[in-house]
Formats: C-alpha cells, sequence, structure tokens
C-alpha cells in the first residue's frame, strides 16, 4: 500500500474540521498588514481625495498620482516599502505559530480548539522559527546559487540570433530554480511535521532526515505537494476574475474587493493545512502509523485560552 | 492680433523634383489649401515645400565590400573605397577640414563614448568586441597626399561644472574625429574633392552600430565631413562643427548626394538610404553588387541580414487599407478633424504614395502588419502636421536578436525599430518606437536641426508629435507584465523589492549579494490576473508619460544645451525628449485657453506647418523655431520658451485654500436718508440682499520659480448637490507674485488651475485642484489593493518557509 493511500481524504478532514481556525488565520493576516494598508489609503486619500478628477483615480491606477506621490520629499514608495517590510516581518515571525497549529491539527486528526491550536504552536514556535530561518537562508543562497547559472543561460541566450531559442531557455532556467524553491518548501514542511511526529530536539537532523524522505518517496512527498499547489493556484485563478470584476471606483466595491480577498486569503492558508494534514498521513504511513498523536491534554478549567468564547 | 496666414502653400512650390504621385499629391494638398484661402501667395521668389535642399555641399562616392574574417559571421569587415566633394558655401578661405570617425568611438573602452557610458551606468558587455576606423591613403583628389591627425575639440579639462580635487584628468583615447590640414586654402564657391581608402571593423552591437552573428547595422560607418559654419559659430573649432561621438549625442551634418556601391553575398538580405538603382549578381563568386543613390540627405546608412524576411507595400498614408471601414479608420477621422482646423474639405487633404519596405526577422514576420499600419500612422499624421514626407521610399528594419541595441534609430530614409515575439498590440511596442523613429524623417532629415547642440529640436518636438501620432492611431498603450514571457496587460500594484525584483540601492548590497531578478517568481509573487491592474499609460493626456519623466529631473539643467553639458544622462534625456515635449504641448494648450478650442488648435497647427515649410531642408535652430512659430500662429512663442525652457526653474502652482467669506448683517453707524447718522444694532434685520452676500476666496500660491498666466476655473455648487447645475467661472492671473487670491461671488464647490492642461510640467499635479467635500474613493480603493497585494504576496512567499 502507498504512503499516499489515504492522504487526501486526511487532508480534506483536517480542513473541514479547521474551518474557523483558517478564517480566524486568515483575519490575522489580515491584521498584519492592516497598518500599511492603512498608510496606503491615508497617504492617497491625502493626494486625491480633495482633487476634482478623485473619482477617475480610484478608477484607474494613475502612474501620475504616484509619480507626484513619489517626487520631491514625498518618499512615498520608501515609506510603503519599508511599512510592508516590516509587516512582513511581524508576518513571518507570527508564522511558526501558525505553522504550529497546522501541524497540531494534522497531527489530531480531530476537531482542534483555538486553545489548543495556539498551545501547540507555541510549544513548537521556537523550533518552527529555526526552521523558517533556515528556509530563508536557504532561499537566499538558492537564490545566489542560481544568479551565475541564469547569467550564464542569459548571456547564451543573448548570443543566440533568434529569439525563439532564447526564450525557451529562459523559460526552462526560471521553472527549473522555482522547481528547486518549490521542493524546498515541501522539505520543509515535511520537516515541520518530522519535529511534531517525533518530538526531535534537533531542527536541523529532522531537516536533514525530511530531506531524505521527501528524496525516497518523491512520487507520494512531491506528488502530494503539486496537488496542494495546483488547488491553490487553482483558488487564485478562480478568484482572479472574480475579483477583477467586483473591483471598481467605489467604496462599497472597494469593500466586496477586501471581502473577496479575505475568502482567497483563507482558501490559500487552508491549503497550506491541507498539505501539511496530508504530509502528516504519508510519513505516518511510511513509517507504518506508529506516530499517533498522544491523547489531547484537557486544561484546567480557569484557563484563559480555554475560555475564549468561541471556545464555548 | 490677426493670425498671420501661413505661407506654407503658395503657388511658387517647386514640385518638379517631386515624383508624378508625390507630386499630384502634393498639388491636391496644397491646391486644396489654396482654395481654402490658408495660403496667401506673395511673390513668385517665395518657396513653398521643398522638394530637396537648396543647398548640397557634400557628394559622398562610395566602394564598400563587406568582408568575412576569420572569426566568421562576428569578424565582419566594410573595406572603401571613398571620394569626398565639398562646395565651399560659406564667405571664408578654409584651410582645414574636420572629419567624424565616428566607428572609433568602439576601438577602445577609453573612448569619450563607451567613458560616458560607464559614468552613466552602463556596463560593457564581458563579451564585447572592439571594433574602429582605419583611414589610409588620405589625398586630393589630384594624388597630393594629406596628414590626418585626431583631435579632441570636446575635452574640456576638468568638463563644465566639475572641479577635480587631487584627481588626474582621466585619459581619453577619443579618435572620433580627425584634423587635416589642406595644403591650400578653399575659397568661398570652391569645391575640395578628397579622396581615401577606409576600413571599418565592425564592433559588436553596442550602441546603434556593429554587428551579431551576421547581422549587420552599418551606421556611422565611413568617413564623413562635419560642417563647416564659419570661425564666428559658437561651439565650432577653425570654422568646424565636428563634436566627438558622445553617449548622450546624435549627429549632424550637411545635406549631401551620396553614390554608394556595395557588395555582399548574395545569401544576404539587404535596406539602405535611398533607393537601389543598379543590382548585380557575381555568381561563382557568390557576390552582389548593388548601387544605392540618395540624394538630398545628412547621412547613410545600411543593414544586411540573411535571416530577414522583406516585405514591401505602396502605402497611401490618407487611404483606408482595404477590408478596412472608412469610418472606424482613426486616421481618417484625424484628416476630418484636422481638415476642419484648417477649414478645408477632408479630401482636399492628400498625401503622396510612399514604398514602404519591412525587412523583418523571421520570428517576427506575423507582425508584418502592425509594421505597415504604424508606418501608415506616422505618414499620414506627421505629413499632414508637418507637410509631406518627400522621398520615396522608407525602411523599417527590425535588428535581430541580441542586437537590439541598433534598434530604436534613425537614419534618412531607413529607420530601425526592435520588437518580441509576445509582443501583444495593446502594449504598442513596437508601434510607438516605429512612429518615432518615422517621425524623426522630419525632425532630423527634413529639419536637420543641429541634434548635438539643440537636441530638442528633434527629440524633443519629435516626442510630442509622436505622442500625438500614438493617440491619433492607436490611444493609449496598456501596460504589460511578463511571466515566463508570456504578456500579460495589467501591472502590479507595487514593486516591492525582495527575492524576485531588484534590491534598491539604498539597501547597499553588494552586486554578487543581489538576489537575481526573475520572471516567474515576480510573477509568483506579484499574481499579475489576481493582483495586477489595467494600466493604461496615461488618463487624460499623451503628454502624462513625458510629464512623469521630467519630474526625475526637474530644475536641474536648462533644456537647450549641447548634449554632453549636461548634469547626467538622466538630465539630457529629460531635457532633449520629455521637457521640449511638454513645452510645445503648452504652447498649444495656451493657445486653445486664450483664443477658444478651434481657434487655439488652429494656430497652434498654423504656427507648426509655418516651421515645417519656412525651414523645410535647412538646418534651424531654437530662434527659427521661435520665429517661425510665432509668424505662423500670430502669437509670441518666446515669452513661453524663457519661462518654460530658458531656465532650470521649475512650475508649481498651487491652490492653497477655499474659504467663504461671509458677509455680516451691517452693524455700526450708518447715515440715514436724511444724512443723519444711526446705529444699526447687530441683530436689526439686514437691508434687501445683505443676508445673502456670500464670496468664496480662492488662494493660489506660486511655489516653483516659473511665471506663467495660470487660469483657474471653479464649480459652483448652486443648489441640492445632487442635482446641481456644474457651471464654471474662468479667471486668469499672470503669476508673476508670489500669491494671488481670487474672490467669487457666492458659494463655490471646487476650484482647479489650467483646466485645458496648458502646463503639464507642473511640478506636484496634487494641489492644483481642490474640493471642499473630500471624496474618500480612491484611498479605500488603493488600501484595499495593497492589503490585497501584501497578503498574496506573503502568502506566496510563505510557501517556501
Amino acid at each position: 500500500m502507498s504512503p499516499a493511500d489515504g492522504a487526501v481524504r486526511a487532508a480534506w478532514r483536517a480542513v473541514r474540521r479547521a474551518k474557523r481556525l483558517v478564517w480566524l488565520v486568515a483575519l490575522t493576516d489580515a491584521l498584519v498588514f492592516l497598518p500599511a494598508a492603512l498608510y496606503v489609503g491615508v497617504t492617497v486619500h491625502r493626494a486625491a481625495g480633495h482633487r476634482v478628477d478623485a473619482t477617475s483615480l480610484a478608477r484607474v491606477l494613475d502612474p501620475d498620482l504616484l509619480a507626484d506621490m513619489d517626487s520631491g520629499s514625498g518618499d512615498f514608495r520608501i515609506h510603503q516599502t519599508v511599512l510592508a517590510a516590516a509587516c512582513l516581518v511581524l508576518f513571518f515571525a507570527l508564522r511558526p505559530l501558525v505553522m504550529g497549529g497546522y501541524v497540531a491539527i494534522a497531527a489530531r486528526g480531530d476537531r482542534i480548539r483555538f486553545d489548543e491550536f495556539v498551545r501547540v504552536g507555541g510549544a513548537v514556535y521556537w523550533k518552527f522559527l529555526r526552521i523558517a530561518l533556515v528556509g530563508v537562508v536557504t532561499c537566499y543562497l538558492l537564490s545566489l546559487a542560481a544568479k551565475p547559472l541564469l547569467a550564464y543561460i542569459d548571456e547564451q541566450a543573448s548570443s543566440y540570433v533568434t529569439e525563439g531559442p532564447a526564450i525557451t531557455y529562459r523559460r526552462a532556467t526560471e521553472v527549473f530554480v522555482f522547481t528547486a524553491y518549490w521542493v524546498l518548501g515541501t522539505i520543509l514542511d515535511y520537516t515541520r511535521v518530522g519535529v511534531r511526529m517525533y518530538r526531535r530536539p534537533g531542527v536541523f537532523v529532522e531537516l536533514g532526515r525530511s530531506a531524505l524522505f521527501v528524496l525516497q518517496h518523491p512520487v507520494e512527498t512531491l506528488g502530494f505537494s503539486a496537488f496542494a499547489f495546483a488547488i491553490e493556484l487553482a483558488a487564485i485563478w478562480g478568484f482572479s476574475e472574480l475579483l477583477q470584476r467586483a473591483d471598481g471606483a467605489y467604496v462599497l466595491t472597494s469593500l466586496s474587493v477586501l471581502l473577496l480577498a479575505q475568502v482567497l486569503v483563507a482558501l490559500r492558508e487552508a491549503t497550506r493545512l491541507f498539505h501539511h494534514a496530508g504530509a502528516w498521513r504519508i510519513r505516518r504511513r511510511a513509517e507504518g502509523g506508529a506516530h499517533d498523536d498522544p491523547a489531547r491534554r484537557r486544561p484546567s478549567g480557569d484557563d484563559l485560552l480555554e475560555n475564549l468564547p468561541w471556545n464555548q | 492680433m490677426r493670425p498671420a496666414r501661413p505661407r506654407a502653400y503658395n503657388r511658387a512650390v517647386p514640385l518638379k523634383s517631386l515624383r508624378p504621385s508625390a507630386h499630384r499629391a502634393a498639388a491636391v494638398l496644397l491646391a486644396g489649401l489654396l482654395a481654402a484661402g490658408l495660403a496667401t501667395p506673395r511673390s513668385g521668389a517665395e518657396e513653398g515645400w521643398r522638394a530637396a535642399p537648396e543647398q548640397v555641399p557634400v557628394r559622398y562616392s562610395i566602394e564598400a565590400r563587406l568582408v568575412e574574417g576569420r572569426g566568421g559571421e562576428d569578424d565582419l569587415r566594410i573595406a572603401g573605397n571613398q571620394r569626398i566633394e565639398w562646395r565651399n558655401t560659406s564667405t571664408e578661405d578654409v584651410g582645414v577640414v574636420y572629419l567624424h570617425l565616428y566607428a572609433n568611438a568602439f576601438r577602445d573602452s577609453h573612448t569619450t563614448l563607451l567613458r560616458e557610458a560607464r559614468d552613466a551606468g552602463w556596463k560593457l558587455p564581458e563579451d564585447a568586441r572592439f571594433g574602429g576606423i582605419d583611414v589610409r591613403g588620405l589625398s586630393l583628389v589630384t594624388g597630393e597626399p594629406l596628414e590626418l591627425t585626431f583631435v579632441t575639440p570636446d575635452d574640456d579639462e576638468p568638463p563644465p561644472g566639475t572641479t577635480l580635487v587631487g584627481v588626474a584628468p582621466a585619459p581619453s583615447t577619443d579618435r572620433t574625429v580627425a584634423r587635416v590640414v589642406l595644403p591650400r586654402r578653399v575659397a568661398p564657391g570652391e569645391t575640395l574633392g578628397l579622396r581615401l581608402k577606409f576600413t571599418t571593423t565592425l564592433p559588436s552591437v553596442m550602441r546603434r552600430m556593429g554587428c551579431h552573428r551576421g547581422f549587420v547595422m552599418a551606421a556611422q560607418w565611413y568617413p564623413k565631413l562635419g560642417r563647416y559654419l564659419g570661425t564666428a559659430a559658437p561651439g565650432t573649432h577653425e570654422g568646424w562643427y565636428c563634436p566627438q561621438y558622445h553617449w548622450t549625442t546624435e549627429f549632424c551634418a550637411d545635406y549631401a548626394d551620396y553614390d554608394v556601391e556595395l557588395r555582399l553575398r548574395s545569401a544576404l538580405v539587404s535596406g539602405a538610404t535611398g533607393e537601389r538603382v543598379e543590382e548585380s549578381v557575381d555568381e561563382p563568386r557568390g557576390e552582389r553588387t548593388e548601387r544605392w543613390r540618395a540624394r538630398g540627405v545628412v547621412d547613410f546608412a545600411w543593414t544586411a541580414h540573411e535571416r530577414f524576411e522583406s516585405y514591401e507595400r505602396e502605402i497611401e498614408p490618407l487611404a483606408v487599407p482595404e477590408g478596412r471601414d472608412p469610418a472606424a479608420d482613426r486616421v481618417l477621422r484625424e484628416r476630418a478633424r484636422f481638415a476642419e482646423v484648417l477649414g478645408v474639405a477632408p479630401e482636399e487633404l492628400q498625401l503622396p504614395k510612399v514604398k514602404v519596405r519591412v525587412l523583418l526577422q523571421r520570428e517576427h514576420a506575423r507582425q508584418a502588419e502592425r509594421y505597415f499600419e504604424a508606418a501608415r500612422v506616422a505618414l499620414a499624421t506627421y505629413g499632414m502636421w508637418l507637410g509631406p514626407y518627400p522621398y520615396p521610399t522608407l525602411t523599417i528594419v527590425d535588428p535581430a536578436f541580441g542586437a537590439k541595441r541598433a534598434g530604436g534609430m534613425e537614419y534618412p530614409q531607413l529607420v530601425t525599430a526592435a520588437t518580441e515575439i509576445a509582443n501583444p498590440p495593446e502594449s504598442l511596442d513596437p508601434e510607438r518606437v516605429i512612429l518615432h523613429e518615422i517621425g524623426h524623417q522630419w525632425f532630423m532629415n527634413v529639419l536637420a536641426s543641429n541634434e548635438a547642440a539643440e537636441a530638442w529640436l528633434d527629440e524633443g518636438l519629435n516626442t510630442y508629435f509622436t505622442a500625438r501620432s500614438a493617440e491619433v492611431g492607436y490611444g493609449p498603450a496598456i501596460g504589460v507584465t511578463r511571466v515566463l514571457s508570456v504578456p500579460l496587460l495589467v501591472t502590479p500594484f507595487f514593486d516591492f523589492p525582495g527575492l524576485a525584483a531588484e534590491w534598491p540601492r539604498w539597501v547597499g548590497l553588494p552586486d554578487w549579494a543581489v538576489p537575481p531578478r526573475m520572471e516567474l517568481f515576480e510573477g509568483w509573487r506579484d499574481l499579475p490576473p489576481l493582483s495586477g491592474l489595467p494600466t493604461p499609460s496615461y488618463a487624460t493626456d499623451p503628454l502624462l508619460p513625458q510629464r512623469r519623466r521630467y519630474l526625475n529631473r526637474a530644475g536641474w539643467d536648462d533644456m537647450v544645451r549641447p548634449s554632453w553639458r549636461y548634469a547626467d544622462a538622466p538630465s539630457y534625456w529629460v531635457n532633449a525628449y520629455s521637457r521640449p515635449a511638454l513645452f510645445v504641448n503648452s504652447l498649444r494648450r495656451t493657445l486653445q485657453a486664450e483664443r477658444g478650442d478651434a481657434a487655439g488648435e488652429r494656430a497652434f497647427a498654423l504656427g507648426m506647418l509655418e516651421y515645417a515649410r519656412s525651414q523645410r531642408f535647412r538646418h534651424p535652430t531654437t530662434g527659427d523655431f521661435l520665429t517661425a512659430f510665432g509668424r505662423g500662429s500670430g502669437s509670441d512663442a518666446t515669452r513661453l520658451f524663457d519661462a518654460l525652457a530658458a531656465s532650470a526653474g521649475v512650475l508649481d502652482y498651487a491652490i492653497e485654500g477655499i474659504d467663504v467669506l461671509r458677509e455680516p448683517p451691517f452693524a455700526g453707524i450708518r447715515e440715514d436718508e436724511g444724512g443723519e447718522d444711526v446705529v444699526a444694532v447687530p441683530d436689526a434685520v439686514p437691508a434687501e440682499g445683505e443676508a445673502a452676500r456670500i464670496r468664496t476666496a480662492v488662494l493660489v500660491r506660486r511655489r516653483g520659480d516659473a511665471v506663467v498666466p495660470v487660469r483657474i476655473e471653479v464649480t459652483r455648487d448652486s443648489g441640492d448637490p445632487e442635482r446641481a447645475t456644474w457651471e464654471s467661472t474662468w479667471q486668469t492671473w499672470d503669476g508673476r507674485e508670489r500669491w494671488h487670491r481670487f474672490v467669487f461671488d457666492g458659494r463655490i464647490q471646487a476650484a482647479r488651475l489650467y483646466p485645458r492642461a496648458e502646463f503639464l510640467q507642473d511640478a506636484d499635479r496634487r494641489n492644483d485642484s481642490l474640493t471642499k467635500r473630500q471624496n474618500p474613493r480612491p484611498g479605500a480603493k488603493w488600501a484595499t489593493r495593497f492589503l490585497m497585494w501584501i497578503e498574496n504576496a506573503a502568502l506566496s512567499y510563505g510557501r517556501f518557509l
């Protein structure tokens, strides 16, 4: 029997049982980026809200408005970039907690409460943060490693006398590099699963084991990862058309875009959970099913998280 | 003041030298305008639309052979024998001759061109092949040998505006200008004959010329005379204007006749300036000999490539292409509009047919129709606005892949564009380049201004007319994002630096540590179909893209100066291209604001026609432009030129506030009917009409240095905002004071400056209008879009972590 058997069903079940948590995570994502979005909104309002052509400025992205906001001492772009970077740092600082929660959901195979989501996420936070940092450094090093390859291909492509082969080679190189990142991301997901499954103290050991596991079971692991990725792409594709149609130059249409965008974010979060749950199942089956998560510890009655209203 | 009637269309037009079809079409065009009373013949001696230059002081005869060296198709040389005849049209005896040897700009990495390029941030490709031109056997036609020495007339040390502190002057190895001392002086009216041999080793295509895998772009490939302007002319050396080849400079030459014999491999498909008058094939040697003749042009360029697909079509610019609905044809609509502006019937505007040849790379063959249509739009619009294209042929070249630096350049009767397989029609790429380069047939060749000293007269005017031509033919271009070379007609909301984009300099990473840029990663991060936005190049005015470029260097330099004397390369691009285009736009819009739409448009059209006519096949200067435009339009263009171009001053007027001024009921002492003083109490019932005394003050302040007449338009709010009747009131102010307060009777809802977009060069358009009520829509829209973009970008990044 293949380790991948039942992975989709298990992953789907995990997502279904954690709907409310996924919505909550999506809402948290929005809150994390709200300061940067508010800055954009306020700055644009100051620059355009009083203008006679304000409605048309809301209709299309006006490069002239952006040029004005950037010229002189405006520095809109720099402020926006710094704020966006700060929000991204906060997002990735919270991410290990969320990932820990996802792995907890995957491990439980049952409905999980918010308090446990946070508690398990908190328990593995530092390990998962280390995994994320290893991921960041590896991604960066991978990009530097890809640089001479890309430069070489670019140089070779430029020496062609026709455009067609040059485009093909560039495409193939970019797809190759992107695939490397995707495989890395898959390995990191299996590392998180492995850390929780085996309770190992060392991140690097588990990283190596997970890489080995992915390479030993490429069809199951990468195949399932590709399936989850395809679902994510399908969600993005489906919402693209919807969002572009919903968009307009009115406050109401902006609100509808906001709502639809949050639905999409929730769907994308769900695909991450989906992949983690499937990865847990695949790894557990490959190991003979010996690593089910231990029974849930019931918290004491005066636990703050336990007593949150949506847990009642 | 009554506008001067154009002298453009009079009976003294020397049409004899035009081809029969051109003759007929030009005659129809002119006769139509004459009939409409637009042209007032003055005297028989007065000129009309010249078909050729009055003076052609130079004649080149060149026999050239393309030779392939041992290095194969990347080792190409042009071996030539050349004869130059120069007639001294000045009033001075001339004892020296200056020659351009432009190809030597690619001789080594320390030439003026490549050094300036490096300073501008351009990187010499690692696989660059150097080239150059060797001149041998220089003599008079009588056989008397002559010696050639290299000079660097523009190399001031230190360069203007620069102080060298403990730094030795940079070594220059420039050999792009040669000086030849003549054994005897050439008297006025006398003709000098020179004979020489040259070998041009074609470099890799770094800028405009060179060869790449068998593709040849032979531009600036032969020894070329400088222009003799006289010893008193500014910028000359011993009377010759012959600048070095600079990074930011194009060319300047006398009109010349060319007779060029080219020997090429038979398999090569070629194109050149002028007309091919003879062709013979030497089959045993596999060679073809072509003879090209060009009359009254300022340069001669040619191209050859085995992979060219050649398409040829005779284009009648103002006729509807077969199978197209005349009512939907944008060019015909413009003809109708322009005819109305001039007050003639549309049918009376006719332009000569032109044989257009398109040399396309095979993989771009599908775009042939787009090339022809762009050529038609350019020939029609420029032809209507500036007089007919004077030559029977025009060649458009698509350089080989890997030689794109040869693209986007103009030569007489031959232009180069550049395209890619996946260029969607909406991107207007290559259409805009084709329009621009064909436009240079006027602003470079027909109006042969000095491109090195007064670049605005060709690049700037042409940029303006390119924008209008593209507007007529196509409308705004749509921004394109490419993912794996697949074009998507959207652009991302925000270009965040990161893994998928180049880091900005302020992050301070060394080059080796900067992550590479990859389309696929950018696509995955930005998700263009989701977060991207359709972004037209402009919303309201086709000149707005030029404004955005101008803002990058607003206030840095005067607009008119030698091209290599600007603060940096971007300042040159701004002052040669964008700023003059905005200035010409201001000329047109100001005339419309002063005289009304129709009369202003007519005045502008006549001003430009007068410039194009009076300077046709001449070498106009800035003064000539201002004089001719003023004569044609009946308005003084100098005033605006002084305000907007003569200095580096920035234009910025701002509406600082709208204040409602309430006139309270009268209180105090006033005279009664009997002349007695009485005290009016504050809460007394006001006299009739007093309660309605509300006025609104709009305070406008000049924040910049440039002074222009400022128009303000206010919108009244007459009653219920939902059913408001909008009416506008115009006020003007000469703008000389630092501030001005306009007081209007009653309430107003909004005010805006330059209601006809007269001054797009205003440095900050955010303060050009003000409404009393704030509109939350833009803020809400862009905050939402940003939130959507960044959340999804974070999740995309997070996929790998």
